[in-house]
């Protein structure tokens, strides 16, 4: 692999180096990189031949393997269309096969992936990201939300009351 | 890392993705929840001619955060029936065939039930007539400041706060509404659902509210219940304050989607009540909405037979785009969709010429052609260098041949119904490619020649 560098080759299949936040050192295709628009943006604007190693400070080695896992298997995919109809996208969180089975991690991982995914600017990993938390909390009640995401009731028994009241406010549908 | 340690905009765009009801249940959660997923939740507000329902939309007016959340203020057409609330009879024989669990009930719930529905008739009668819908909406409307989308829903809608009071009650709004027997009161009716949007509109007028860019009207979303329909009376305005306020709201909008409903003549109205008057004050509305940008007007109840569809509104059978829309101009018109048209070739050729500068998208549905051929209008689209989008959806001419269209049996009709849209070929010749099954608009080539 250590030819990597030298020309001839496909620019898509040319190999580029990443250095996560601990210091790990990834070589990775720049076509599967690539979609990261952070990425894309940091190639053309080193205009290098990527021989230089790009620091990812904000992402460690671990969350930038799986979300390059993702990016081998979405490299070919249309890039994302500028404003697809805003309302069709918010109903559906449909999630195809593959991406169903890549999100099945502990919750940790999951929150690093999509935090990682808007740092990277991958927009279609984040929408999955998303609605892969969405999907965890429909149809549950707040105390199971609690329990699912652990996170603490910090209401006192007015205030919860008080937001109990407002819900009655606004429409169901 | 945590769900709680996100970003506040990766929450919300997480939340995007919640109904309603996930999103109260959400906010109840925990502190930063309540608040990322509050905007979302107020930021639809209810607003219709109930005490429960309007005191809930009058609590969101007046709470400091909330108010700012709302952007669209969506009206409930669908109202308790005169009718159904003066006939215990009739009411029961609803109650008992109508949905829910309303039949398990004995005699005296029945009557309950009644008394309430007639309670909730004369509360919704007070509201609309003492000018309490008006003031409330004004008072609130002062104080949201960014609304910039009122809808007309059918309905029937409710806020949770009022569930308990409609239990078992009829639900509002077609198909539980009966004619009083009275002559006339169907005409009432069909006008009561109408006030109370007056007064909406009414509201944002009196107080010059600016910033409304959006007019939508719903239609029914389930065959069972469907509520009261936006029809054509709502443009029957008596007095030059209404037609005023109309003038405000129109002059603002940007995107418009009307589909009208055509009340069939069926014997019963007072035509010295309806006059094409409230044609002439659609006419002012539309001709005064010069921003907009997108418009979609559609005349429902569609039949072959211009007599038939607008048999209380033009008796002639003619065309309805002088009375409609007249020799209206929009300057800054991206996207034009008409539906349910009689009208004739050289009409729609003008509405086209007209916004020759601007229109890049253009659809006419169940449109018909008193004269002249829609491969004349499609050979002017393809001509135009601006249109990039053009659909016709079944389409078609009153005469074919010597034989009247309306008087051809249905598998004739649909043979000489039109539905296609224009595409780009490789070379970018733009072409009308007929949808499958359908007849090419030039199968009348020689006749119009």
């Amino acid at each position: 692999m250590a030819a990597a560098s030298t020309s001839a080759v496909d620019p898509a299949k040319k190999m580029i180096m990443l250095t996560t936040s601990d210091n790990i050192d990834i070589k990775v295709e720049r076509e599967v990189a690539e979609r990261s628009i952070l990425i894309k943006n940091l190639l053309e604007d080193l205009g290098s031949e990527g021989d230089e190693p790009i620091p990812i400070p904000n992402v460690n080695e671990a969350v930038m393997k799986k979300v390059l896992e993702w990016c081998e298997q979405h490299r070919k995919d249309p890039p994302a269309t500028q404003d697809d109809d805003s309302d069709s996208r918010k109903k559906s969180t449909d999630i195809d096969e593959w991406d169903q089975k890549f999100m099945q991690v502990d919750q940790e991982m999951l929150f690093e992936i999509i935090l990682a995914a808007n740092y990277l600017d991958i927009k279609a990993l984040l929408d999955v990201g998303c609605k892969t938390v969405a999907n965890m909390i429909k149809g549950k009640s707040p105390d199971e939300i609690r329990k699912t995401f652990n996170i603490q009731n910090d209401f006192t028994p007015e205030e919860e009351d008080q937001i109990r009241r407002e819900n009655e406010w606004a429409e169901d549908r | 890392m945590a769900f709680t340690t996100l970003p506040s905009e990766l929450l919300i765009q997480t939340f995007g993705y919640l109904d309603r009801v996930d999103l109260k249940s959400i906010r109840c959660v925990c502190r930063l929840f309540n608040e990322t997923a509050s905007p979302g939740l107020f930021e639809r507000v209810l607003a219709a001619p109930r005490y429960k329902a309007l005191g809930a939309f009058q609590e969101i007016s007046k709470h400091s955060i909330y108010q700012t959340y709302v952007k669209e203020i969506i009206y409930d057409g669908s109202i308790y029936n005169k009718g159904l609330a003066s006939s215990e009879h009739m009411f029961t024989r609803h109650l008992t065939t109508g949905p829910g669990s309303a039949y398990l009930l004995d005699s005296w719930g029945r009557r309950k039930r009644f008394k309430q529905y007639q309670q909730l008739y004369r509360d919704q009668e007070i509201i609309l007539n003492d000018g309490i819908l008006f003031n409330t909406l004004v008072r609130a409307l002062e104080s949201m400041p960014n609304v910039h989308t009122i809808i007309y829903s059918p309905g029937p809608r409710t806020v949770p706060a009022e569930l308990k009071e409609v239990k078992d009650i009829l639900p509002r709004g077609e198909p539980h509404a009966i004619q009083d027997r009275r002559r006339g009161d169907d005409e009432r009716n069909a006008l009561k659902s109408q006030i109370g949007f007056h007064a909406l509109i009414g509201a944002l007028g009196s107080i010059q509210y600016q910033g409304v860019h959006n007019f939508r009207v719903d239609t029914p979303n389930s065959k069972g219940l469907r509520g009261n329909a936006f029809t054509d009376d709502i443009f029957q305005l008596s007095e030059s304050s209404q037609i005023q306020a109309g003038i405000h709201v129109f002059r603002q909008l940007h995107n418009m989607e009307l589909p009208i409903k055509l009340r069939d003549g069926n014997g019963h109205r007072d035509t010295s009540v309806k006059t094409p008057e409230h044609l002439d004050t659609l006419r002012t509305l539309l001709a005064e909405a010069k921003e907009i940008k997108r418009i979609s007007l559609r005349l429902k109840k569609w039949h072959p037979d211009p007599r038939r569809m607008y048999s209380d509104i033009l008796k002639s059978g003619s065309s309805i785009i002088p009375l409609a829309l007249g020799d209206v101009y929009w300057p800054k018109i991206r996207k034009i969709n008409l539906g349910g048209l009689h009208a004739h070739e050289q009409e729609m050729l003008d509405l086209v010429s007209r916004h020759n500068d601007t229109l890049v998208d253009l659809e006419f549905s169940k449109c018909s052609l008193i004269s002249g051929f829609w491969m004349n209008l499609v050979d002017v689209v393809k001509k135009n260098p601006i249109i990039q989008d053009f659909r016709l959806d079944r389409v078609n001419e009153s005469l074919i041949g010597t034989n009247l269209f309306a008087n051809m049996s249905m598998a004739e009709m649909s043979a000489w119904t039109y539905s296609g849209k224009l595409v780009v070929d490789y070379a970018g010749e733009k072409e009308f490619l007929p949808d499958t099954g359908s007849k090419s608009v030039y199968a009348r080539r020689s006749e119009a020649e």
